[in-house]
């Protein structure tokens, strides 16, 4: 079922600039210059019940305009969006009774008094009855592993535990959707890894829909089925983050470990060969020569101890995507 | 209803909020301090000529009591929108409010609160009750009604001034020093005995943001200088007026506000 449909929207923001030139400061005060920036420019997609979605893409790309405009925060130039069957900017109080929206820069709970009183001003805020409060906030609490932090006042938390609470604090009125701008940023390993593992569960368990966006590929890759690439305000790529390894980053690396010392030698099809040592590494494309031809290959040449294969680096290839891409 | 439940848990979290800095206590006494004194220059003047024509100084304070409780009330209840332009629609944390499911407006008002400032309605209640005592009012029923709908009018019509505000805010982002005629300097003109106030002002005063029709007419009214007691009752329909027109503004800011993005 799609839960979301975006179709040909546009957005554009004058941005005010300052005059070049002598006394341009001061002219500036009084004229003011401003130059128009298409941020989102025929932006099309949908996404269905339960889906967890990746949505990347360079700064400045348009992912919070976006975004901003799915939760009902603006208002587009141009263009239809429907999400669970409402236009967001027009019916904004039902909309937003539905959705959660995380802002890994920003917080939504108040700032000087105990996590627990910001909860329970939010259920006031959400309307949800008693019971299914003190449930849900059970729930969260043990998951989130929050119970201790409960009794203090948000500005005394770690970056970690803040983030833990305002995650908490989205889901309390258990909403269909769930959008996250950049909810990893600033974390440690361990909290990223407990995050991920958090939505993923929450993701599996009520099939929430999760909208994602975010800088770090490791969060791609460890929860998203779906990627949506957006570059210069268009939509560039739109499918499963296999199919965009295979198209930006289709070899493979096979390392190997050999016993004797070794003179370079060609490997038909192979992309790249180099010796570090004892490791041979071969950058191959699998869609050309299969692992198996290879590694036979190469076991009549030399003696192979060890072997690994692995996928070229997620944050590589978007690096070298955005490269092609010209971002 | 179920707004005003809100608003009074987001009062509560201000008071909470509050509490958990030391010396909220002195901050009461500070203020009320700062509205003993605000009057002072009036009674000094008053003490030294006695009369101003037929204008003593319990008249002159009347008045003014009446413009600082209303003002005091409305900032007790509404700073949030006061503040509003600086914090939240430079800092992008409008966002948040459109975020939540209930009306933006209760949610800009409660975004802030302090108890401190109720020290000022205070401040202002008694002078009046003193001010109505020495000349002898009686404390009728109708008498009750005028000055409580003044106050309810004057609190309107600040919460309108604020509510205005922060509608313009949306488009100059910051904050109009212009506006402070409208919410500190308005109840300053009603020290001003009112026959000496110039015509423009008392027009501006009256016709647009009703600050007089909230203080003077209800005090002519009920002390019997003249004025007849319905146009002291306009003032709760003046401010109510004043306020929706406030509204009507705030309104068009926040459609600005998603059009144009932060």
């Amino acid at each position: 079922m799609e839960l979301i449909t975006l179709s040909n929207i546009c957005k554009t923001f004058k941005v005010s600039q300052r005059p070049q030139g002598r006394f341009a400061a001061l002219r500036g005060a009084f004229l003011r210059q401003t130059k128009t920036i298409q941020a989102l420019d025929n932006v099309s997609f949908s996404i269905n019940q339960g889906e967890l979605v990746g949505y990347i893409g360079p700064n400045g790309a348009g992912k919070s305009t976006t975004v901003k405009i799915m939760s009902g925060i603006l208002t587009p130039d141009s263009g239809i969006c429907r999400i669970l069957n409402r236009v967001p900017w027009q019916e904004r109080v039902k909309h937003v009774a539905n959705i959660g929206v995380v802002f890994g820069q920003r917080s939504q709970l108040w700032w000087d008094v105990p996590v627990k009183d910001s909860f329970d001003l939010l259920k006031d805020i959400y309307n949800i009855p008693l019971p299914e409060y003190s449930k849900r906030l059970q729930e969260l609490t043990e998951t989130m592993q929050i119970g201790s932090l409960l009794s203090t006042p948000v500005r005394q938390l770690s970056l970690g535990q803040r983030m833990r609470c305002e995650i908490a604090a989205s889901l309390l009125h258990n909403p269909q959707i769930l959008f996250l701008d950049e909810p990893t940023i600033g974390l440690d390993a361990v909290s990223k890894l407990a995050l991920r593992e958090f939505l993923k569960t929450e993701n599996k368990k009520k099939g929430i829909t999760m909208i994602l966006t975010t800088h770090d590929m490791a969060d791609i890759e460890a929860l998203c089925s779906k990627v949506l690439v957006i570059g210069h305000g268009k939509i560039l790529f739109d499918g499963e983050l296999s199919e965009l390894k295979q198209l930006y980053a289709p070899f493979r690396c096979l390392k190997a470990r050999v016993s004797q010392h070794i003179e370079p030698f060609p490997v038909p099809e192979a992309e790249q060969v180099s010796f570090h040592g004892d490791t041979l590494s071969v950058v191959f494309d699998p869609g050309k020569v299969p692992a198996h031809a290879l590694i036979e290959y190469l076991s009549h040449h030399i003696e192979l101890n060890d072997l690994v294969i692995e996928e070229q680096n997620i944050e590589a290839m978007v690096a070298h995507m955005y490269k092609e891409l010209s971002l | 209803m179920q707004s005003f439940r809100l608003y009074g848990k987001y009062l509560k979290i201000h008071f909470l909020s509050g509490l958990q800095y030391k010396g909220w206590f002195l901050m009461t006494i500070q203020v009320l301090f700062v509205v003993i004194t605000d009057p002072i220059g009036i009674l000094f003047l008053f003490s030294r000529f006695g009369q101003i024509g037929v204008w003593s100084v319990e008249k002159v304070i009347l008045i003014y009591a009446l413009a600082v409780t209303s003002f005091g009330l409305a900032e007790s209840f509404v700073r949030g929108l006061d503040i509003f332009p600086w914090q939240m629609i430079r800092t992008g944390n409008f966002d948040r409010l459109l975020l939540r499911p209930c009306p933006l407006l209760l949610q800009a008002a409660g975004s802030s609160f302090h108890i401190h400032r109720l020290s000022r309605s205070f401040g202002g209640l008694v002078a009046a009750i003193w001010c109505l005592r020495l000349q002898e009012v009686e404390p009728t029923l109708l008498n009750a009604l005028v000055i409580t709908l003044a106050l309810c009018g004057g609190f309107l019509t600040y919460t309108g001034v604020f509510i205005l505000t922060s509608g313009l805010a949306f488009f100059t982002i910051r904050s109009l020093d212009w506006i402070y005629i409208f919410t500190n300097a308005s109840y300053q003109v009603a020290k001003c005995p009112f026959d000496y106030v110039p015509r423009l002002l008392r027009n501006v005063f009256t016709f647009f943001m009703p600050m007089l029709v909230v203080s003077y007419y209800p005090a002519a009214a009920v002390c019997g200088w003249g004025q007849p007691y319905w146009k002291g009752l306009l003032a709760l329909p003046a401010g109510l007026t004043f306020a929706l027109f406030a509204v009507s503004i705030w309104r068009i800011g926040v459609r600005h506000y998603q059009s144009t993005g932060s």
